[in-house]
């Protein structure tokens, strides 16, 4: 910023101020944890360090032992076929098989070493032995009659991950943040029993506060309140001074997937659910973490697009399944599920409600195979909004199929971006499906971070982007159902946004010069890691 | 709320900071969204810019799409100040372009042959004389077609933004129904 210094007013003190020049008028205040950037710079620091000196053993030995580079070149093709055999998405072969070709001394050394069935295989076990003890908690619903066009998806969800639907249950769609955490605390504060919490960010600031407000009071009073956050998604917004107030409340506080200085691919996978159980009866869901920016208190990228579900029934007790499951994973005790799960009290209502999860837990990619299902399935309309569409190539075939064969297809992307490479990608992908006749909106000043899909016969409302870190890399929770108020109020909720957007087309496409598309395709060679 | 300590159960907060010249302007704007003020301190190191602070009910109806029309406002305010900050850039670039091109070929046509004199020198300066009147006819008239151009871009953008802020606040208004400030603080 330029700097134009004049006297001060007070003359004789001579001391010097300047004058601001830049052209805004208007600035929102925000703040950041310096020092938790300041952590996250040491450790990338040591992690690279640590992978420069395994390239430089490699490249070494390559250098005493010409044999090695024979060895190594022999290794790193049998390595790409093994990895064109796996069942990775196509974009995550294509990305591994340049990285072990071009760096054929040491790519396959580091491509073993990210193979989840190598650094997550104890997890894994973990995680299986955790599963098969709270099976019996798991309930045996079927799928009443009546609900025929949802049919296969209930039995893809069942088959995939043991998920079943319930009945009983009442929904209440939230189309912001504001009136999602206002809701909560309505809700917090009538707990009696248990409070779990497990969500991406909790950030220091006034949510926090009224949050903290009430469940200390809530812990004082015996409620037994838990909470999973996760340590990448915190660490630069949830101060020592916050963790420190809540487990002075007596508050059971544990973090996912710590943050080491030991280089290993794990770090990479996070807990990105969020879900906040009430006593068993409430829970809270949807693409909104703990953080003023959600409820647009704080300004980061113009207006702040969320959206969140409560439901009440049934369903709630699947919830409190998939939070005590991780809790054990991360506390490593065991648990008695039972004063937990079986407090969902029955709501009047006829309407399915399947609750998912997703994420290294599960032997499938249930997250993504979902929303195929329901793109293929859709005939009249499919409705998406995500903050991120980075597709892989079955997912983005579907919609284009799904656009040519006269299905009314939209895309709400954000008008804002939060990280401008990712945002380079998702306008790269959205804008070839423009030519087939997608209708692709930007929110104006906005960013969009629901993360919902509506057709003719349902809802996802979730954690879920449409990229492939939540396809392949995160945990995720979400809610499919075919309730028809929650549906009406999600085809509102599109339809003001659909107002409030620009439609992309022939004249406000992003600039497509030589160089942006470079830059484009070297980006989407880091997609699978977005 | 003078004197006493916020209560962020009951009331939503907003710190803004603002350009001084335009404070009272953006207060009375903010004003439509609900917004009281309760406190203003200049900035220690910038002498235009002040720090305002503002509070509103937290229940206060319609907040999401008060919400958007703040953005909206905004934003309007910043583009429209950035419009007139940028509004000859590209004309103030050409034209500086124009004069050192032309200073050039004035300076080459003048110094060439002084200093080494032959009857190709000569000619080189001529040229070069007749180059600077050139750039001079064609690069002139152009620029200013090109000044006319920005101006009524700008005037065009300016009149589109005046009129979102203006309706943005006039929404904003129709939504809070004006907030009583003794009522609030009370």
């Amino acid at each position: 910023m330029k700097k134009k210094y004049l006297n001060s007013p007070l003359g004789k003190n001579n001391i010097r101020r300047a004058v601001y020049t830049d052209y805004k008028v208007v600035r929102i205040r925000t703040e950041t944890n310096g020092w938790g950037a300041v952590k996250s710079l040491v450790v990338m620091a040591v992690l690279g360090l640590q992978l420069a000196l395994i390239v430089s053993i490699y490249m070494f030995l390559g250098y005493l032992f010409k044999w090695y580079l024979t060895l190594s070149y022999i290794l790193s093709l049998l390595t790409c076929i093994y990895v064109l055999s796996t069942n990775k998405n196509s974009l995550s072969k294509a990305v591994w098989v340049i990285f072990i070709l071009v760096s054929f001394g040491f790519g396959y050394i580091i491509y073993f070493l990210s193979d989840e069935r190598i650094f997550f295989g104890r997890s894994k076990k973990k995680y299986k032995k955790i599963f098969e003890g709270a099976q019996k908690y798991r309930d045996d619903n079927t799928l009443p009659e009546g609900h025929e066009p949802i049919a296969r998806d209930a039995e893809y969800l069942f088959k995939t991950g043991g998920f079943v639907p319930y009945t009983f249950t009442e929904l209440k769609y939230y189309p912001s943040g504001a009136q999602l955490f206002d809701a909560v605390l309505e809700e917090l504060d009538k707990a009696e029993k248990f409070i779990f919490i497990e969500l991406y960010i909790i950030s220091d600031g006034v949510l926090l506060k009224r949050v903290l407000d009430v469940l200390e009071r809530k812990a004082a009073s015996g409620v037994d309140i838990r909470i999973i956050y996760d340590f990448i998604g915190c660490h630069r917004t949830l101060s020592a001074s916050s963790q420190k107030r809540i487990k002075k409340a007596g508050i059971k506080i544990m973090p996912f997937n710590r943050l080491t200085s030991r280089f290993s691919v794990a770090l990479n996978f996070r807990d990105h659910r969020k879900m906040i159980i009430v006593d068993g009866r409430t829970v809270f869901t949807g693409g909104a973490n703990l953080a003023d920016e959600y409820i647009n208190e704080k300004r980061m990228f113009g207006y702040w697009k969320d959206a969140g579900l409560r439901a009440e029934g049934n369903a709630v007790s699947a919830f409190t399944l998939f939070f005590l499951r991780q809790w054990e994973f991360v506390t490593g005790a065991e648990e008695d599920y039972s004063p937990y799960v079986s407090a969902a009290q029955p709501k009047l209502s006829d309407s399915v409600v399947i609750p998912y999860a997703d994420g290294l837990d599960y032997d499938y990619h249930i997250g993504k195979n979902v929303y195929e299902n329901i793109i293929s399935a859709a005939k009249e309309r499919l409705y998406v909004m995500t903050p991120y569409f980075i597709p892989d190539d079955s997912l983005l075939q579907l919609l284009i199929n799904k656009a040519l064969s006269g299905t009314d297809v939209r895309l709400i992307l954000p008008g804002i971006p939060d990280k401008s490479f990712v945002y380079s990608v998702t306008r790269n992908y959205a804008e070839k499906l423009i030519e087939v006749g997608v209708k692709v909106y930007c929110m104006k000043n906005s960013f969009v971070h629901s993360k919902l899909m509506l057709s003719e016969n349902c809802a996802v409302i979730g954690s879920i982007n449409l990229d492939l870190r939540s396809f392949y890399q995160q945990f995720e929770v979400a809610v499919y159902t075919d309730d028809r108020g929650v549906m009406s109020d999600l085809l509102s909720d599109f339809q003001s946004t659909f107002e409030r957007s620009e439609l992309i087309g022939e004249g406000n496409r992003m600039r497509r010069n030589i160089l942006h598309r470079l830059y484009a395709g070297m980006l989407q060679l880091v997609a699978p890691f977005m | 709320m003078n004197g006493k300590t916020i209560d962020y159960n009951a009331t939503d907060t907003l710190d803004v900071t603002v350009r001084t010249d335009k404070a009272w302007e953006l207060w009375d704007r903010y004003k439509k969204f609900g917004w009281v003020q309760y406190a203003s301190t200049p900035d220690s190191t910038y002498d235009n810019l002040v720090h305002i602070s503002f509070y509103r009910p937290h229940r206060i109806e319609h907040k999401d799409e008060l919400q958007i029309l703040q953005v909206n406002m905004e934003m309007a305010i910043n583009n429209l100040s950035k419009a007139e900050r940028y509004k000859n850039l590209k004309s103030m670039v050409c034209g500086s372009l124009i004069a050192i091109i032309t200073a050039v070929f004035v300076l080459l046509g003048t110094l060439v042959p002084v200093f080494m004199y032959s009857a190709t020198h000569l000619a080189f300066g001529i040229i070069c004389g007749v180059l600077a009147v050139i750039t001079l006819a064609v690069g002139i008239p152009k620029n200013i077609k090109r000044r006319e151009r920005e101006e009524d871009k700008y005037n065009r953008l300016t009149l589109s933004l005046n009129a979102e802020i203006a309706s943005a606040c006039a929404r904003a208004e129709e939504l809070s129904g004006g907030i009583n400030e003794e009522e609030i603080s009370e």
